[in-house]
This record gives structure tokens, C-alpha cells and sequence, in this order.
């Protein structure tokens, strides 16, 4: 399955299935963010509040993915249909931290390090950050509904698979001291998956004339994960960013 | 110095009061359990919270009050649990069980509880409803500490953690009542143990 989807990302925007000339080929660069709402992977060893009425720890936890992605799109011969794939360079951080407000609530939670016959051991935590460096390949396919205008509004519908490079956890300790038991503690954690699949969905809009520089943008729908427990020390739920991108055509139309 | 300028270091002075674990270990922190969720759940963490059934009215822990604090005397030692039963007529109450054959001089040999049961038979137990206090008449009853726990918190040592269940059927002027479903996970350190 995982060959196939390789083989057609890679390959699909270099397929011309009608063998015509008249097909624009952009070269597409972009950048984006992505921000979701997370819950903990595995809360048993914190010491925290908890929600009354949710399950959970009254614990902040959320998981960002910052991107940036080379990308060529071919579009169909009437110009409603762009198919686009490339490679995709990201980073997605998890992280945990307390509720912390001005005047009550503690700037750290408790987590239980080591338990030993009648004696337990906490570490006091402020934070901790997981960051993973994903190369993907995205796989994406728009819909140009209103054509070869100056602004052109766009569906798309996209998926990606991307393999870990590396990934690293950070923890804050609220006793500078304990950063010595970091490399230590940081086992405790679960690791992000060396493989992990989205599918979304977006509407965006181009500005730029047919064939010429466009600039674009589009909003994403939340994306699913494929493996929930991609994230790592977090789950990523529902979330929302942006896209930016510049389309510089690879060749020139002649029927304009 | 003006006004402005001792409101602002009070509220850094708390701030700062609000940033140390010795002071966050203190704090009640109270999670529903889910079949009977007027009470705490059980747990180990030393969250400072205690509750039981008195009768059909929930008898917690409140914020207030500390809720447990052990007293040795003379050699007794006397463990005390204190809240409030607020559904139906409020009242005020106070569990002292006098434990024997313990006889802790700090409060770190209390751990020596761990997995203790007590047949509430055998020892004395004072209760406190609002301003009375009356030994009570126990028909059955025990005291169970399932788990005591050393607690270091950044390799410096805190408290010691207390959790177990308790329950007991005693009369009150010949009417016999029931305190049920008990359960505590308190912590007790120099600030709730007494050596008097």
C-alpha cells in the first residue's frame, strides 16, 4: 500500500494522461502552520487538578506542526483540476505545560519519577516540549471551479506521509537542578511514530494570471491523523492553521 | 514608599508563595469518583482529601480545615480526620481514632502504617459533631492503611503520604448509625504532626 502511494506521489504530477502541450506545470513553494488541540498520551505518572466535569488532568497540552514544502502541481487540460505532490520538510512539537494564571495557580505540576517500596519520588516540571523533524510527501489535488481569473478561489483535498528524522524532549524543570535526570526522565515519555499519515481538506485562493507568478493562501480544515498516536507524548485532535504559498510556472501556455 | 508599590510586592509575595511545591503539596485537590461522585476518588498522590458516607450524607474534607492530623501524647496517638456533612442539616465533624502500638517521633515513622489494619473494636474512637464530642460505641467497624509513602520532591523530603479506607457502625444515644464507604490520601508533615 505504503509503495503504491509513493510511487503515484511521486510520479502523478508528471503524468500527462491526455499527452497534451497545453498543461501548466508549476513549481510551487510553501510554508505553513498548523495548530491542534491535544490530549495526554499517557497522564498516569501526573499529579495535577483535574477537570470536574471532562476527564483529563487540568493540564495544557497542545501540538503545532510548522512546514515548509517544494511542490509541483500539473494541471488538467481545462485548468480545473491542479495535481500536485513534491516533498515536505516539518516539524511538529507536542507539549505540556500547567495552567498557569497571575495570581493562583502553581507554574508547574508534580511528576512521579520513581517509586521504590514506601518511597515515591516527584520532580516538579514547568514544561515539556517534544519537537520531531518529519520529510514527507504530500499528495494534494485542487479544484479550480472559476477559471483563468486574477483571483481564483480553490478546493483541495491532500494527504501526506512523513518519516521521522529525528526527535528530541525537552523538560523544564521548575529546580534547575534536576535537569540532570532530563536524558532520564525523557524514556519515560512516549515517542512520536517514525511514520505518520494525514488526510485534509482546504479552500484557499490564488492571485496571479494564468501561467504567470501566483501567490496563494489557503485555510486547512482540521486535518485526522491516520495514527492517532502520532504525537507522541499528546494526541492531536481537532486544529486549524494556514498555507502560503508562491506558483512560478514551468512552461508557457499558447493558446493565451 | 507609596501604596501602589506594597500592592505590587504583595502580589509578588504571593505569587511567589504560590510557586513552591511545599506549599502545592498542601493544597486539597478534589477528584469525583465516579460511582459515588460526592466523595473523592481513592488515590495514592496525597491530594488532602478525605470522604465517607454519614448515613446517606456525603462527610467530606473541605478547604478550610486540614483535613488529617496525627497527635501524640502522652503515648497515644491520635489520627484525626475533619470535615463537613453539608447535605441535609450541615454539621461539623471530627474522627479521632486513638491508634496503639505506634509511637512515631517524627512524622517519617509514620510510613510504619503501611498495609495496617485496624479492627475499630479494639481501639478507641472519639467523634465530634459540631461542638459535642462522645466516645463512640462501636458495633463494627476498620481502619485500613492500604499504602504509606515517603515523599521526595526534588530529592528533598516533604511529607509522608497516607491512603486508605476506613468504615464503622457505632450507636449515638441508642441509635445506631453508619459511616461507610470511607476513604482518605492525606498528607502529613511537620505542619499536621504534633508531639505534645
Amino acid at each position: 500500500m505504503f509503495r503504491l502511494y509513493l510511487t503515484v506521489a511521486l510520479a502523478s504530477p508528471f503524468l500527462n494522461p491526455s499527452a497534451s502541450a497545453q498543461e501548466l506545470r508549476y513549481l510551487q513553494m510553501e510554508t505553513g502552520y498548523t495548530i491542534f488541540s491535544a490530549e495526554m498520551t499517557d497522564d498516569e505518572n501526573f499529579r495535577a487538578e483535574e477537570y470536574d466535569y471532562l476527564d483529563g488532568l487540568r493540564l495544557r497540552s497542545n501540538y503545532d506542526v510548522t512546514f515548509a514544502s517544494a511542490k509541483i502541481e500539473v494541471f488538467s487540460p481545462n485548468d480545473k483540476w491542479g495535481f500536485s505532490a513534491g516533498v515536505r520538510y516539518s516539524q511538529m512539537t507536542g507539549r505540556v505545560s500547567n495552567h498557569a494564571t497571575l495570581f493562583a495557580s502553581e507554574e508547574f505540576f508534580f511528576y512521579r519519577f520513581r517509586e521504590d517500596g514506601t518511597t515515591t519520588e516527584y520532580l516538579t516540571i514547568e514544561k515539556i516540549r517534544q519537537r520531531t523533524t518529519y520529510l514527507g510527501i504530500p499528495l494534494e489535488v485542487r479544484l479550480y471551479p472559476f477559471q483563468k481569473r486574477r483571483f481564483n478561489l480553490y478546493f483541495k483535498a491532500g494527504g501526506d506521509i512523513n518519516f521521522k528524522i529525528r526527535s528530541a524532549t525537552e523538560i523544564h524543570f521548575h529546580d534547575p537542578l534536576m535537569r540532570q535526570y532530563e536524558d532520564e526522565l525523557a524514556e519515560d515519555f512516549n515517542s512520536p511514530d517514525d511514520v505518520n499519515a494525514t488526510l485534509h481538506v482546504a479552500v484557499g485562493f490564488t492571485v496571479g494570471k494564468s501561467g504567470k507568478p501566483k501567490f496563494g493562501f489557503e485555510i486547512p480544515a482540521p486535518a485526522i491523523y491516520l495514527n492517532p498516536d502520532a504525537g507522541g507524548i499528546v494526541r492531536p485532535e481537532a486544529g486549524s492553521g494556514f498555507v502560503v504559498f508562491l506558483s512560478i510556472p514551468l512552461n508557457r501556455i499558447t493558446n493565451e | 514608599m507609596n501604596r501602589s508599590v506594597w500592592i505590587f510586592i504583595t502580589i509578588i509575595l504571593f505569587v511567589i508563595a504560590g510557586c513552591d511545591p511545599e506549599h502545592e503539596l498542601t493544597k486539597s485537590i478534589f477528584i469525583p469518583d465516579p460511582h459515588n461522585p460526592e466523595l473523592p476518588l481513592y488515590t495514592e498522590w496525597g491530594y488532602n482529601t478525605f470522604g465517607a458516607y454519614y448515613e446517606r450524607a456525603a462527610f467530606t474534607s473541605n478547604d478550610g480545615d486540614v483535613p488529617a492530623k496525627f497527635i501524640v501524647q502522652n503515648g497515644s496517638t491520635l489520627f484525626i480526620l475533619e470535615g463537613d456533612k453539608t447535605a441535609g442539616q450541615y454539621q461539623h465533624i471530627r474522627l479521632d481514632f486513638i491508634l496503639p502500638t505506634i509511637n512515631p517521633e517524627t512524622y517519617a515513622d509514620l510510613v510504619a502504617l503501611h498495609q495496617t489494619l485496624f479492627d475499630l473494636t479494639d481501639i478507641t474512637v472519639f467523634i465530634t459533631i459540631d461542638d459535642q464530642t462522645f466516645p463512640a460505641e462501636i458495633i463494627e467497624g476498620n481502619l485500613q492503611f492500604v499504602r504509606a509513602q515517603h515523599l521526595i520532591v526534588d530529592k528533598k523530603p516533604m511529607e509522608v503520604i497516607l491512603s486508605g479506607v476506613f468504615n464503622l457502625k457505632f450507636m449515638v444515644d441508642e441509635i445506631p448509625i453508619t459511616i461507610s464507604e470511607g476513604r482518605f490520601d492525606v498528607g502529613i508533615n511537620n505542619d499536621n504532626f504534633f508531639e505534645l
